[in-house]
């Protein structure tokens, strides 16, 4: 399978890729491939994720315990590490998507001050 | 941050692989799903997940607790250089250990000289008690009392609590044993009420004991009583012969007692009426402590009024004067430490330097051969180290 090289992907802001795996997690407790499909196909395939970041970075959410990992049986029936949102994970999630949030209408206005002031 | 996840990051290493393998299977099963060939589908999946050692790498390096790594490593490194280096290495060490044990040494002497006070009850109010004169254009500062002396500061001065005179001597011991010599302190009643140190058996010494005719008393030093008579407890009121004259144990110190820095034997009583009038054999030791908030000037200016009066009542008042005798009272530490204060804080002021000169040649950059071992561990390898941890931990 050719790899697609996403414009976005090496431009990711860095701790967008956190949210996004917390945001995953809002529907329930998931397994890293879980989580990659997730947020590619949620993104209709514009984020890629790249392995190299995602496992880390599931490690480093662990160790700040906004998530928290427990192992199970997969959808084929095999032993999988699962993770799951903590509170202290929700509310982190809360906190950065309003940042975002402000981040992107900021930005926004910038590129767009036209379309702001009309709107 | 949780600390402990550094004792199990092993452990969390097995379960990252796990994690990987899983990932790397269920990617080529959705592979073979969409109609690859088994054998492609795998390889296309580690394909799309990457270098799995470097994504392990990654978190072991989260769960690295970097200091303590690196100062371990820093030992180990220091070490093994210290092995292969020993033309080096055994000298720097020798060098060392000898300058850090000599200023141990000589910082012990200090802190038992200097820095601890005298171990007795309120210390500060403890004075040692001479005179300052002139002798054909030498200052003496001090000079020591006559019983003479003594008697006029006891029945005049104010600023005292308690104040005796004492000097050393050694005495022959006869009649029990074999003859042996002692270190004495013959001393007036006032000097260990001055201490304030009670005898551990019997009493102190009274005025009484000091009377021409009385029966002459003696304290036991514990050590000599230990020594002398097994510790015995029954030796209050035996009879020791002191130069052929039998003296009366009255007491034993504590084993904890110092008398000032000297470590006599035994305490003999002083008998005063020896100093008749006249009497001028001045080599007694003056110790005193001060009322509650006397000052030392307050001190030195009773006393040097006390002095007149006892120049006028002998007639000496000419001879004081010719002699510019002044009181000198001073803390009693200063007695005790004398000018020895002074020698031995050059002496551990150069010990340091030694010690520090022999630390600062070991890290000099091209002691030994090439680079030095401890410079290289000093700078090169800590700093380097230290700068990559913070480059790689700066994405945590």
């Amino acid at each position: 399978m050719p790899r697609r090289e996403s414009p976005l992907q090496s431009e990711m802001v860095q701790g967008t890729l956190d949210m996004l795996i917390l945001q995953t997690l809002v529907l329930g407790a998931a397994h890293g491939q879980t989580i990659a499909h997730a947020i590619e196909r949620g993104s209709e395939d514009v984020l890629q994720v790249e392995h190299g970041s995602l496992y880390p970075a599931l490690h480093r959410l662990q160790n700040r315990s906004w998530i928290a990992a427990f192992w199970g049986t997969s959808e084929n029936n095999r032993k999988a590490k699962y993770y799951r949102l903590t509170p202290e994970g929700k509310r982190q999630l809360a906190a950065q998507t309003s940042r975002w949030e402000q981040l992107v209408r900021a930005i926004g206005r910038i590129l767009n001050p036209v379309t702001e002031k009309q709107g | 941050m949780n600390w402990r996840r550094f004792f199990r990051r092993d452990a969390s290493d097995v379960e990252q692989r796990e994690e990987l393998e899983f990932y790397v299977d269920l990617t080529a099963e959705e592979y073979v799903a969409r109609g690859m060939d088994p054998a492609d589908a795998k390889a296309a999946a580690r394909k799309k997940l990457g270098n799995p050692t470097l994504i392990r790498e990654a978190v072991y390096q989260m769960n690295t607790l970097t200091f303590f790594e690196g100062v371990l490593r820093d030992l180990l490194h220091a070490l093994r250089m210290i092995r292969t280096k020993p033309g080096f290495s055994v000298p720097a060490l020798l060098s060392l250990a000898l300058g850090i044990g000599a200023n141990i040494a000589i910082f012990t002497v200090i802190n038992a000289v200097l820095i601890r006070t005298l171990p007795y009850p309120e210390p500060e109010k403890l004075v040692g008690v001479f005179n300052s004169a002139v002798f054909s254009g030498q200052v003496i500062k001090e000079w020591p009392l006559s019983l003479d002396a003594y008697a006029a500061y006891k029945e005049n001065a104010r600023s005292f609590e308690e104040f005796g005179v004492w000097t050393p001597g050694a005495a022959a011991v006869t009649g029990t044993g074999n003859p042996e010599q002692v270190a004495t302190a013959a001393m007036t009643h006032g000097v260990l009420r001055a201490l304030g140190v009670r005898p551990y058996l019997g009493r102190w010494f009274r005025s009484a004991d000091e009377m021409q005719g009385a029966q002459k008393t003696m304290i036991l030093s514990y050590k000599y009583w230990q020594r002398k008579f097994g510790g015995d407890g029954g030796v209050l009121g035996r009879l020791v012969v002191i130069d052929f004259i039998p003296y009366r144990v009255i007491g034993v110190m504590p084993r904890s007692f110092e008398f000032l820095n000297l470590a006599p034997d035994v305490f003999l009583a002083q008998s005063v009426a020896q100093g008749a009038p006249g009497s001028e054999d001045a080599d007694y030791s003056g110790v005193a402590r001060l009322k509650p908030g006397i000052s030392l000037a307050q001190a030195n200016q009773d006393i040097a009024r006390v002095l007149s009066i006892w120049g006028a009542g002998n007639g000496l008042r000419q001879t004081l004067q010719q002699l510019q005798v002044k009181p000198n009272i001073h803390p009693l530490k200063q007695d005790v430490v004398g000018d020895v204060g002074a020698v031995l804080k050059i002496l551990m002021g150069a010990a340091g330097y030694g010690a520090f000169a022999c630390l600062r040649e070991c890290c000099k950059p091209g002691a030994g051969e090439g680079t030095s071992p401890a410079w290289r561990v000093c700078h090169s390898s800590r700093a380097w180290r230290w700068l990559g941890a913070n480059r790689l931990s700066s994405n945590d």
